[in-house]
């Protein structure tokens, strides 16, 4: 029972960062670094709040929600400072530039902001699930006497629906630090041309703040409604990163709808045939991915249709 | 075949030296050419590089890292230890343990600094056969009689038995098929397949025979050894390079794991080579500088993607293939796959030389990156474990950036082995607790 659970878990809570992976950034070297080096700023965020934590809990008694709060705070500045890295550079348009696969696309910098995004979820996500889903493969189950005393997680809480929690943590926060950064780089972009573009980042902290606090009510077993509420901030914040890429209300909604058609009706294969045929035809086809909106809606789906699956 | 519009591209965008990087980027691009066009394009070479270096760590690290998770027998220490570290006596002082540790390092770092000079003065005076000699040694060993202790604990631990016959069949045709791989001529992917594996194998018996604290001071002290080595004037391995480049012959790295000490070794140069840039469709037209012309009449002109890994197993595999001085050696197959030059040609100018080769990195790197990382998993705390994985790799992007500026041969491990070193120790004592006890009250942060 251990290995397949513990697989099935990987699998399904990695399963939105790997499509987004294959999708946006695997063909693209450049890309792929960025996305190393996103995962790698949030460790050092983690790092230095964690160094607080420790810092303080010497010095005071109970310092742990403020340590967390500081901890979020940490992350959102990680990600200023990543931006800070000169990456608004790579995406100015009508130059060459270092990243062509990026900079090219419709959405440049927010394509960059996905990128980056995706590292720091994917790694956050790993951090929270890897030792969990260590302890699932075994030996023993959970909810055992023994994993009960060491503590390590406590299940008595979620009982036998702890891997799903674990996994649908897993995509949250994945999917939950793309929009995120999204917002804040979108801040940060604008930030000097228009007072009011701290909104975004605002929208961000607070967001952030909220799910995270929302969070601890699961040690009091409100699961199921924690998550709904959870999934209803998350498809809130891809809509407004949808508004901020300069989409609209009315056109989020049909992207959501036109990708859970395209799911139902097995559009990936019937595009694969037809681009087959296409080649066949005609072998001089540019290759270019996902040039314009095209990526934004796509964006927008293949979030909000996964959750659909997980959920089913 | 495409040569002629790509030439006509090259010489269209700047018609200097770096040319050929237009090719390779998207081709629907016309704007003029700022300054720092050639900068930018080279970083974006260099990126694919980096990835095309990731790629066999990664998979190294995965194997020792799946090996020591699985099987027991490499994660615990039974009291047997090299012959290297002398001090293995159990105590609970942090002083003493401290000191031991030191100590075994520093006799390790003994041994390497004796082996390296011990390579430096076969390869001044030309001993090409003892040098070569050593690394056939030395592989077959890690080919057979260390695959055999592995193959062994493996099917230990997953409980089967198959027969003795057929172990001993598919033992002696993969380390035969190594040996002709590593030595000789092969696939591409299967050499790289036997490196990544030696190394994997190589860290693993340090990982199982180091004592606990003794690998951290060895890593440490190997880093340090390797900058001194590469970086100051008189260091042996730039001094290594600097003979192989006078002599325009490949630099060897792989003489480096040898009889079981391995060496560490970045090499390196010219990420960015200009001239023959990552696709050898394009090389056509510099090749006339560095070589002679009729070889151009036969461009078989191959995909870039296999040829741009080649550049590393290249390096690896150099060494034995040019002391032999054969024609036909693995170096000049991998060769002719990027430009088409007559094997065992000499090159005409180092220069050229340098910039055929990419990025390299040495088996030792491999290694000592795996040791890391296969140690960090040892605890039991994946957290460490995906920490140190990624501050290795940035290190490695970090040294190869460095590499882009200076030029020149670079250690490898440094940069990665300490930003690997922080994060392990960091995440083993301050992260975890943090995100135990944030993951304890079901946070979600």
């Amino acid at each position: 029972m251990g290995y397949p659970l513990t697989i099935a878990c990987y699998i399904a809570s990695f399963s939105p960062a790997i499509a987004l992976f294959y999708s946006f950034i695997a063909h693209d070297p450049v890309q792929i670094i960025l996305f190393f080096l996103g995962s790698f700023f949030w460790l050092v965020s983690i790092l230095f709040s964690s160094l607080i934590w420790f810092g303080l809990s010497s010095i005071l008694p109970d310092t742990f929600l403020i340590s967390l709060a500081i901890c979020i705070f940490v992350q959102e500045f990680s990600r200023v400072a990543y931006f800070m890295l000169g990456l608004n550079k790579i995406t100015r348009q009508g130059q060459i530039s270092v990243a062509p696969g990026v900079s090219d696309l419709h959405n440049a910098r927010h394509m960059l902001a996905l990128v980056c995004g995706l590292g720091m979820g994917v790694i956050s996500a790993l951090f929270y699930t890897m030792n969990a889903f260590a302890i699932f493969s075994g030996p023993g189950t959970i909810g055992l006497p023994d994993a009960l005393e060491t503590g390590v997680i406590d299940p008595n809480r979620a009982g036998k629906y702890l891997p799903l929690y674990y996994t649908l943590s897993a995509f949250l926060l994945t999917v939950f630090h793309v929009t995120w950064t999204i917002m804040v780089w979108d801040t940060c972009h604008k930030i000097k041309r228009s007072p009011s573009a701290f909104i975004p980042a605002a929208a961000a902290l607070v967001s952030h703040l909220f799910v995270t606090f929302l969070s601890s009510l699961n040690s009091r077993g409100f699961h199921v409604i924690v998550f709904s509420i959870q999934f209803l901030v998350l498809l809130i914040c891809i809509a407004y990163c949808n508004v901020i890429m300069g989409g609209t209300i009315g056109s989020f909604v049909n992207g959501i709808s036109q990708s859970i058609i395209d799911a139902i009706t097995l559009k990936q294969i019937r595009v694969l045939i037809d681009e087959r045929k296409m080649r066949n035809q005609r072998h001089a086809v540019p290759d270019e991915p996902m040039t314009e909106r095209g990526g934004v809606n796509e964006t927008g789906g293949s979030n909000s249709s996964a959750p659909d699956t997980i959920d089913a | 075949m495409p040569s002629g519009t790509t030439e006509q591209d090259g010489g269209g965008v700047s018609g200097e030296t770096h040319t050929t990087y237009g090719t390779n980027l998207i081709s629907n691009r016309n704007e003029p050419e700022g300054e720092n066009q050639v900068e930018e394009a080279e970083l974006k070479y260099g990126a694919s590089h980096v990835i095309h270096l990731f790629v066999p760590v990664s998979m190294c690290m995965a194997m020792v890292v799946f090996t020591m998770n699985t099987i027991t027998f490499y994660s615990q220490n039974n009291g047997r230890h090299l012959l290297y570290t002398p001090f293995v006596k159990e105590t609970d002082s942090i002083v003493e343990k401290g000191l031991m540790s030191l100590g075994n390092a520093l006799v390790m770092l003994f041994v390497v600094v004796m082996m390296t000079i011990l390579l430096i003065v076969f390869y001044k005076y030309k001993f090409y056969k003892l040098i070569h000699g050593w690394l056939i040694i030395s592989s077959f060993l890690l080919l057979f009689l260390f695959t055999t202790i592995y193959v062994q604990e493996v099917l230990k631990s997953f409980d089967i038995s198959p027969s003795a016959v057929l172990v001993i069949f598919g033992l002696g045709n993969y380390g035969v098929l190594g040996m002709m791989c590593i030595h000789w001529k092969g696939p591409l992917r299967l050499q790289q397949f036997y490196l990544i594996t030696m190394s994997a194998l190589m860290a693993l018996v340090f990982i199982k025979y180091l004592p606990e604290w003794t690998v951290w001071f060895v890593l440490f002290v190997i880093s340090v050894w390797d900058l001194v080595a590469v970086l100051t004037p008189k260091g042996p391995l730039r001094y290594l390079v600097e003979t192989a480049q006078e002599r325009n012959e490949p630099i060897f790295p792989a003489l480096i794991y040898s009889s079981g000490v391995i060496y560490p070794y970045v090499i390196v140069t010219a990420v960015e080579n200009p001239k023959n840039g990552s696709i050898s469709v394009a090389s056509a037209e510099p090749t006339n500088l560095s070589s002679t012309q009729p070889t151009e009449a036969q461009p078989s002109v191959k995909r870039p993607k296999v040829k741009r890994i080649a550049q590393k197993v290249q390096v690896e595999t150099a060494p034995s293939a040019n002391n032999v001085n054969e024609g036909e050696t693995s170096t000049a197959r991998v060769e002719r796959e990027r430009v088409p030059i007559v094997p065992g040609q000499a090159y005409a100018r180092h220069e050229e030389y340098q910039e055929e080769k990419g990025v390299k990195l040495g088996l030792g790197d491999f290694i000592f990156y795996s040791v890391l990382l296969g140690k960090a998993s040892s605890y039991f705390d994946w957290n460490t474990t995906i920490a140190c994985y990624v501050a290795i790799l940035i290190g490695l992007c970090f040294t190869l950036v460095l590499l882009a500026v200076f030029k020149r041969a670079l250690p490898a491990l440094p940069i990665s082995i300490f930003s690997g070193l922080i994060f392990y120790f960091c995440t083993r004592w301050i992260i975890t607790p943090f995100v135990t006890r944030v993951s304890q009250s079901c946070f979600l942060y």
